[in-house]
């Protein structure tokens, strides 16, 4: 017998011992009831006939009783025993008659006069007896006194008439009477069970069933509700169906909206209790990168610090903070924050690693101490920041060795660079004369180890990590292959390496000449660069620098300076001057590679170095000042060289206040010149002597070259340097162009 | 710059120590280094924590721990020792031997930062839990 698969038969409370249908409780009482009544209606019913019954028999017997005392007495009278005798045999013919005894009037007889019955019992009658009448079970002894015509006693007669018949005419009707009142009650009780079972128990059954149907999530009702009071219990579960129904849509609206806005969220969000143990709420996100470690009652400790992977003391640590945390009242929870870790290298079940931001933050709920945890993976940013900065890193420390290079003359590196291509070209065309697709030949091998080798030692000192890494390998290779066989695989491997070997030193070669020149302050002139005696080319400019053919030309191209040269400090000096005047600069340097003629350099760096004082001091605004015009923080100065047929053009320009016009009067940019003219109130460091511009005007005349201003209010100037016979023109705006 | 934390490191390999301390105080914290376990007690004033080495030359970390605990005065505030080693059995000893916990030498640096930080937190959880 299987179990039943209806759920109001499994229900636990009928499993349950002791339960009984409130059908068969009624039916029982109801039974018992029933039975009650017909009982007691048959006994009262059997009582009563039995009573008439009784009534009857007694009736008849005391009328037999008196015909026999009429008929005995002239027998007692005369003490007649067979008279006696022979009235009694009389009644024997009457079947109701059991017993019939007549006593004389003699108090002393011990006897009677004469019986019906022999060897009855004895004390049946009795002498001188009156009326009486004995009703027993099963017969009635009617006792009747005897006497004379003149009424003396003369004994008495008791004659006994029998119940059996009676008695068995009633226990017959009375045992018909119970059976007829048993199959009544069970009759009703069958019924009133079937109407129970109809209209109450049917009825909550199926009110029981909708409830588990409703308990577990379905949408269900009860229908064909009575009209009475299981009708109306219907109802209201119908109606409680449908108000639990409507909230649970509701709350399922507001869950799904809340899971949405948390599904939206770029980090993983995960909630925990104050015994760190993970609850069910999560956002999608943190499903896909915890995934299935992060279910309901997971620890968070395992979750982000696995045995198995995170150091000890991470572990403890966290735990540590999860102690204070969890119990922690959530008002107090920022205190703790500083505590918590900022960051953890989650160990995924796929083996892959991701870099985690934690944010901790208190949950609100119920109940203090859940903690919502905001995740974000980082590790792809982290990553690239990390090269970025490595990247960086390798850039300065390049450029740190190349301005080494640079302050140790750095023509040594040009001359390397210059051999190393040479002999790689070499070593690339010897690789390219190969047999196509053929292995590399031992004397090609050979060759080529050599020039690697070599290019490895000379790479070291000077500090070209990636030429020296690339080499090292390709020796590495070719040092393989020199002991394989001729033709074989390894040697056809290693010339596709060499090939590709080649191609990047060539691009390594050509970044490490990229860096050099950018740290040369003289740009790509630094490439050109030779050592020669500085009394040679100026003998050299003596004699023939006066000329105006090639050959004075190339005289004062060779004594001429790269602009470059000239400005190679300002970077440094115009950070610290700012620095003093509480301003930001950033300076730009445009045509360092442009040759300055000798005459005009020897004069010119002291000039630059007087107007960028000038600048920073003068044009240059402080930082908030700067930012009230709307300008940027950190103001720009430029300075610009231009070859032009006449000669060399200089600019120094900046996008600072300009010059200041009621110190001159309106564009009156001649007085600027004059002697103890300044816009300083107070003269510092930087300036303020008001001797300057004429000096450098001075200065520059000399050798053939003017100074002029151009100046607007609130947006900067620009002093142009530039030969006498260069034609004015707006060869620049008044703000320095952006580089 | 005073109120970062102060860490003693002490290992016997200068270019170890070196890297150490470029990476930690790349994190702001003020590092000491020192190959010379004689008189390294000295370092030890202000400090928060000291990573030690266990494979010292002549001696084990726990020995030197030894050596900075009885030369460290009394009136001056313990810092806490941890033992930094790839070695898993030193690390299961590291608690007898007295330190205070293990950093575990995955030869990367960013293990160590992290876990020179979950330290940290640690010991200012005790002094938040301390009774004042």
């Amino acid at each position: 017998m299987g179990q039943s698969t209806d759920p109001v038969k499994r229900s636990p409370v009928r499993a349950a011992k002791g339960f009984v249908s409130v059908a068969s409780r009624l039916a029982v009482v109801i039974f018992t009831l029933v039975v009650a009544v017909s009982a007691a209606v048959a006994f009262e019913l059997t009582r009563r006939e039995e009573g008439h019954l009784i009534d009857s028999k007694r009736l008849a017997g005391t009328m037999l009783t008196e015909l026999l005392s009429s008929s005995i007495a002239p027998a007692l009278d005369f003490a007649d025993a067979d008279a006696v005798r022979a009235s009694l045999e009389m009644l024997a013919k009457n079947r109701d008659v059991v017993d019939a005894v007549a006593w004389s009037a003699d108090p002393t007889a011990r006897e009677p006069l004469g019986r019906l019955r022999s060897g009855g019992n004895a004390s049946f009658g009795a002498p001188n007896g009156g009326p009486s009448m004995v009703v027993a079970t099963d017969y009635i002894d009617i006792t009747h006194a005897v006497t004379s015509p003149v009424g003396k006693p003369l004994g008495s007669v008791t004659v006994r008439v029998s119940l059996a018949e009676e008695r068995a005419v009633f226990f017959a009707t009375r045992k018909r009477i119970f059976w007829l009142a048993f199959a009544l009650s069970a009759l009703v009780a069958a019924l009133l069970i079937g109407v129970v079972r109809r209209t109450i128990i049917s009825p909550l059954e199926a009110l029981e069933r909708a409830a588990r149907r409703l308990s577990r999530g379905e949408l269900t009702e009860v229908e064909n509700l009575r009209r009475d009071e299981i009708g109306s219990l219907g109802y209201a579960f119908n109606h409680m169906g449908r108000a639990i129904r409507e909230r649970e849509e509701r709350i399922y609206s507001v869950n799904t909206r809340l899971q949405g806005l948390l599904d939206t969220m770029r980090q993983a969000i995960i909630v925990f209790d104050g015994d760190g143990r993970l609850e069910r709420e999560r956002s999608r996100l943190a499903e896909q990168l915890f995934g299935s470690a992060s279910g309901e009652g997971t620890s968070v400790v395992d979750l982000l610090y696995p045995t198995e992977h995170a150091p000890g003391v991470e572990r403890d640590a966290f735990r540590a903070w999860l102690g204070v945390a969890g119990a922690v009242p959530s008002e107090r929870f920022d205190e703790l924050t500083e505590l918590a870790p900022k960051e953890v290298q989650l160990h995924r079940a796929d083996g892959d690693h991701r870099l985690l931001e934690l944010e901790f933050r208190a949950a609100a709920g119920e109940a203090d101490g859940r903690i919502m945890l905001l995740a974000t993976d980082v590790t792809s940013q982290r990553r690239l920041e990390r090269s970025a900065e490595a990247r960086e890193r390798e850039h300065r420390k390049q450029l740190a060795a190349m301005r080494r290079l640079l302050a140790g003359g750095g023509q040594v590196f040009v001359r390397f660079l210059t051999s190393a291509r040479e002999r790689l070209g070499r070593a690339e065309r010897r690789l390219e004369s190969q047999v196509p697709l053929g292995p590399l030949e031992p004397e090609a091998l050979e060759s080529a180890f050599r020039f690697v080798h070599t290019l490895r030692a000379e790479s070291r000192s000077f500090d070209l990590g990636g030429v020296e890494e690339l080499s090292l390998g390709l020796e590495l290779e070719l040092a393989g292959a020199r002991h394989a066989p001729p033709g074989s695989a390894l040697l056809v491997s290693a010339r596709e390496k060499l090939r590709a070997g080649y191609h990047a030193l060539a691009t390594l070669l050509d970044e490490a000449e990229s860096l050099f020149v950018e740290s040369s302050p003289i740009g790509r002139r630094v490439l050109e660069q030779v050592t020669v005696s500085r009394g040679d080319v100026e003998e050299l400019v003596k004699r023939y620098g006066m000329r105006s053919d090639d050959l004075g030309r190339l005289v004062s191209r060779l004594a001429a300076r790269p602009f470059g040269e000239l400005t190679s400090t300002f970077a440094d000096d115009a950070a610290r001057w700012a620095g003093k005047a509480h301003k930001r600069v950033e300076i730009s340097i445009l045509g360092r590679e442009v040759l300055v003629p000798a005459r005009v350099a020897e004069r010119l760096s002291g000039v630059l170095a007087h107007l960028l004082r000038n600048a920073i001091a003068h044009g240059i605004e402080l930082p908030e000042r700067r930012v009230e015009h709307g300008k940027p923080e950190v103001g720009r100065i430029e300075v610009s060289c231009r070859e032009t047929a006449q000669g060399v053009a200089i600019r120094v320009s900046d996008d600072g206040a300009g010059f200041d016009s009621s110190a001159f009067g309106e564009n009156n940019w001649e007085a600027a010149f004059a002697a103890g003219v300044s816009t300083r109130k107070t003269p510092d460091e930087l300036g303020g002597f008001g001797v300057g511009l004429g000096a450098v005007r001075a200065e520059l005349k000399d050798v053939g070259y003017l100074v002029t201003l151009q100046s607007e209010s609130g947006r900067g100037a620009s002093v142009l340097i530039a030969p006498a016979g260069l034609v004015p023109e707006p060869l620049w705006s008044t703000n320095p162009s952006s580089s | 710059m005073v109120d970062q934390p102060l860490i003693v490191v002490i290992d016997d390999s200068e270019i170890i120590l070196e890297r150490i301390k470029s990476r930690l105080e790349l994190e702001g914290y003020r590092v000491v280094t020192t190959a010379q376990t004689v008189g390294a007690a000295r370092h030890l004033k202000g400090a928060n924590l000291v990573i030690i080495d266990w494979h010292m030359p002549g001696m084990t970390g726990g020995d030197v721990l030894d050596s900075l605990r009885g030369a460290v005065a009394s009136s001056l505030k313990r810092p806490d020792f941890y033992l930094y080693t790839s070695d898993p059995t030193v690390s299961a000893v590291a608690k007898n031997a007295g330190f205070d916990g293990t950093f575990v030498n995955k030869g990367d640096d960013e293990s160590l930062v992290q876990q020179v930080a979950a330290a940290l937190r640690i010991a200012k959880l005790k002094a938040r839990a301390a009774p004042t």
